[in-house]
Parts: structure tokens; sequence; C-alpha cells
């Protein structure tokens, strides 16, 4: 799969505008490892608490199963809007998420596996 | 919903098209028909209800129609919003510009794409089935009259085969000009191909100009079905419905309530029934401009229409559609081109394209979007020649990346 860095920095860059654009986010935690043909990336939003209907939209939007028949044309636009959030586009470029909100705290931990 | 009732209700509309098309003219007289369509030049405004007749163009339209789902049925392909709306596409363009011949040389190009990536075709099938607006460049070339003898055939082959190849790394690269606020991206990415390929051409002197070959034999046959076809979809969707996991008033709500930019699936958004009910209700909206422009129902507005039913399972509903098509009424009173001409018709409804623009930035903008894009429309077609079909999304990309950034820039100080 070619793109493999500017994709995972297009995810990154997705995540974060989300939650910036939309919270009053003050310190946020990004880490990204690659480890075992996979980019593991984990995000710590602190002093944030979700709402329900937030939280459902969040778990709808990224649960998505992966598709790399839209991955290969549409990756380009991930990133690219302030204010319409494309989680789908993350979604379809990720092929496992996990989703926390709890101490005040929001993490969203993503797997991108490699061929 | 399970994938077999997807596919039937995705092949509902082909196997249509191919029974009528059999029907209406007997099946020889369908059969005899589908030749002139094919040694058509077939661009830009070839109507083939007036180049074959009814019963070869719904033939046509429906055959092409079942070979795309047969692709993905075999490549085991999620059928959901892009695809639907690719489907439709296609279909639609079946009644003025792409055939059961001059498709192929684009997806054997997108092929030999994926061969060189090393990645199966499916990846790049979405390409494949939108980057067949470049099919009339290999039936200009072939039947335009400009060659004659034996090269003029792998010489169109080859260029449609070329076509097809630069298409998705482009595809992909020209999402960034308009940022997915024009839905027909391919359009645009056609527009640029066309117009390379074109300007070679006539650096050849090799003429590639634009046609108008239209039909009006068949207006209210075609509106009776059309209307008919689209209550057996909001049958179906509302059928569907009763057993879905939300309520139909629900999911709809969530589909309004996106703004259509790229990458907006309905299907996953809203759900698929409520998909199938935005669907039958844009298509009600399209015949219902087509009518209140007074236009005829002929092969490029039926295309249209089914394109526009097609995307709304992929980024369009009324609210972020009707201000594009109030925006290209009012431009079409004021300037020189006449309201209920097949040229405003369709630029109206392929306007559409810019649908994300209302949807995000609001009624005024979206009306601005489809007042600019008829002026833009009726003069890019002249760059590709005709060969790109998608010729309202080369627009659109246009008209987009031009209004974006300067309504963004006046909004700034009001968003974070």
């Amino acid at each position: 799969m070619k793109h493999e860095v500017k994709k995972i920095t297009k995810i990154v860059d997705e995540i974060m505008t989300y939650f910036l654009y939309n919270h009053e986010v003050q310190m946020t935690d990004v880490h990204v490892e690659h480890i075992n043909k996979a980019f593991e990336i984990t995000f710590i939003f602190h002093d944030l608490q979700l709402d329900e209907l937030e939280i459902r939209d969040l778990k709808k939007n990224l649960g998505r199963k992966r598709n790399p028949e839209l991955e290969d044309y549409y990756w380009q636009l991930t990133g690219e809007a302030e204010e319409s959030n494309e989680l789908s586009l993350v979604a379809m470029m990720t092929d496992a998420v996990e989703f926390l909100n709890e101490d005040n705290k929001v993490r969203v931990m993503l797997l991108r596996k490699l061929d | 919903m399970k994938r077999i009732h997807q596919v039937y209700i995705l092949g509902l509309l082909p196997t249509l098209l191919v029974l009528a098309g059999l029907a209406v003219e007997g099946p020889v007289q369908a059969v005899m028909g589908l030749g002139p369509i094919a040694t058509s030049p077939s661009i830009l405004l070839h109507d083939y209800l007036y180049v074959g007749g009814l019963g070869a163009t719904l033939l046509n339209a429906g055959l092409v129609g079942l070979i795309c789902c047969a692709l993905i049925v075999l490549l085991d392909i999620d059928i959901n919003g892009p695809f639907i709306a690719a489907v439709y596409t296609v279909i639609g363009f079946c009644f003025f510009g792409k055939n059961l011949v001059n498709i192929w040389p684009i997806f054997v190009g997108v092929k030999f794409f994926a061969n060189t990536q090393k990645a199966p075709f499916k990846n790049y099938a979405l390409v494949a089935f939108f980057g067949t607006t470049l099919a009339p460049l290999g039936s200009a070339i072939a039947f335009n009259g400009n060659f004659n003898g034996v090269w003029s055939i792998p010489l169109a082959v080859l260029f449609g085969i070329a076509a097809g190849f630069v298409l998705p790394p482009l595809a992909s690269h020209m999402l960034r000009f308009h940022d997915g606020y024009n839905i027909y991206n391919i359009g645009f990415t056609g527009g640029i191909i066309g117009s390379f390929f074109t300007a070679l051409l006539r650096s050849f002197d090799f003429a590639v100009t634009p046609a108008s070959i239209l039909s009006s034999e068949y207006h209210l046959e075609i509106f009776v079905s059309l209307m008919l076809f689209f209550t057996m979809l909001l049958f179906i969707g509302l059928l569907l419905s009763r057993t879905a996991e939300q309520g139909i008033i629900e999911a709809t709500k969530q589909i309004y309530k996106s703004s259509g930019r790229l990458v907006s699936d309905f299907t996953i958004i809203g759900d698929y029934p409520s998909t199938f009910c935005n669907m039958a209700v844009m298509g009600y909206l399209s015949c219902l401009f087509v009518l209140l422009l007074g236009g005829t129902f002929n092969g490029p507005v039926v295309g249209g229409v089914l394109t526009v039913v097609g995307f709304a399972a992929f980024g369009k509903h009324p609210r972020n559609t009707i201000p594009v098509l109030a925006g290209v009424v009012i431009a079409s009173l004021f300037k020189v081109w006449e309201i209920g001409t097949t040229g405003v018709v369709i630029a109206g409804l392929f306007g559409t394209t810019l649908a994300p623009i209302a949807g995000q930035y609001g009624v005024v903008a979206g009306m601005a979007a489809g007042f600019f894009h008829l002026s833009i429309v009726m003069n890019v077609g002249m760059l590709h020649g005709g060969v790109n079909l998608y010729n309202n999304g080369f627009a659109g990309g246009f008209v987009a990346s031009f209004l974006v950034p300067i309504i963004d820039a006046f909004r700034r100080d009001q968003n974070r």
C-alpha cells in the first residue's frame, strides 16, 4: 500500500480537527506506534466529558469496517475540511477502534494494519 | 439488510430497462438499434433515443447496468452509497454517450493501473465505473470520420485504455482541488484528461467538436415510466423500513442533516430504507424541475434525472439540492440561454453536483453556486470537445474551487 505515512498523518489530522474544533480541549496526547506490520494510534483528550448522543455518533462513525474499495480513491480528503468532519474516512482506513470516555478523559485508539 | 436483497434492488432498474427495451419495439428492432448506438461518435450531446430508437436505448442502458451489477457481485464489492450512485450514473449516461462497446477500454485501462500497483481491481472499481465518463474518447476517434481505415479502431482502443490508466491517481489527487464540494469529482478529472487528449488530437488536425443531436419523440412515455419507477423505489423503501433498526423519520433526518460533502454515504448516515426513499423523492423533484422549466424528457435529461437519483444515495437530498436548482433557474432568467432548453435543464440537474456548498454554507451560497455554474458549464465544454460526458462535474470543480475559499474566508470570523 502506498502513501502509508501520509495516510497516518491524515488520520491524526482528522481526529485532532474533530476534537479541537468541537470542544474546548486544553491538552492532548498523541501516540503513534509502528509495530507488527500495523500502526497503532492513540489519542488522549484531557478534561473532556462527552454526552451520550455524541458518544453514540462517534462510535457509529468510527466503528464502520475498513473499506479498501473507497480508501484508495478518497483517502486524500481526510483531514481537509475544518467544519464538516469526515470521521467516516478514518473508519474506512482503519481496522479497529476502541473508544473510552472515563475519568474526565476521552481515549481513542485506532489500529491500521499494513498489507 | 441482506446482501442478496441489496443486489436485487440494485439490479431492479437495469432488469426493467432490458425487459422494456425488448418489449417496446420488439427484440429484433431493439438489437438492430444497438449497432448505430455502438458506432456513434457519442460525444456530447448524442441522444441515443434519436440515434438508435427507444427500444435499443433502453436495452443498451439495461445491459450496461447489468454488467456493472455483475462486476459488483463477482468482485464481492459492498453495495453502498458510492456504488449505487455509480451504477445509476452509468445507466443514465447510457442514454447519451456510454454503450456496450465504448466502456471497455476504460475498464481495461483502470485494470492495468491496478496491476501496476499490485492491488485488486475492486479497489479501483468505483473509479472505473465513474471513469466511463471518457468512453466517448474512443468512439470519437473511431467513428467521428477523421480517421478512415484499419488504424482508427486500434487507435481508439489505445486512447481509451490510456485514459483509464491515468484516471485513478488523477481522480484521487483532484479531490483536493475542490475539497469534496464537487460531488462529480471524476467529471472534473475527466475534463482535465479529456482536455489534454483533445488538445493532443487537435494538434494533429483531428476535429473534436461537440454536437447537439436530440430526440423529443418519447417525452410522455419516459416521464410516466420514471414516475412509476420512483414510486416503486419509494414503496420498497417504506416496506423495508418496517423491519429497520431505526425509524424512517429518524434515519431521513440524519440524511438531511448531512452537508453532502464527499464522502457522504447515506446508506450509513441513514440506512438503506431511508436512502431508497430519498432516491425516490429526488426522482420526483428532478422530474418536477424538468416540467416546471418546460423541458423535454430526452436522453440527456433522463441521464440527468437518473444521476441525481443515484447520488441521492451519496450526497444529495432536497435540502442541499433545491438552492442549487433555484440558482440555475434564476441565472437562466437573466442570461443568454433560454429556460426550458435541454442545455439549461441538464445544467440544473447535473449542477446539483454543487449540493454540498448549499449543505455546508446555506441557501444563499447554494443559489450562488447554481447561478455561476450555468455560465461556467456553458463555456468549458469546448476544452474537451465533448469527450468528457460529465461536463457539469468539470464545471462544478471550477465553481467549487472558486467559491468555497471565498465563502470560507468571510465566515471564518464567525466560527472557530
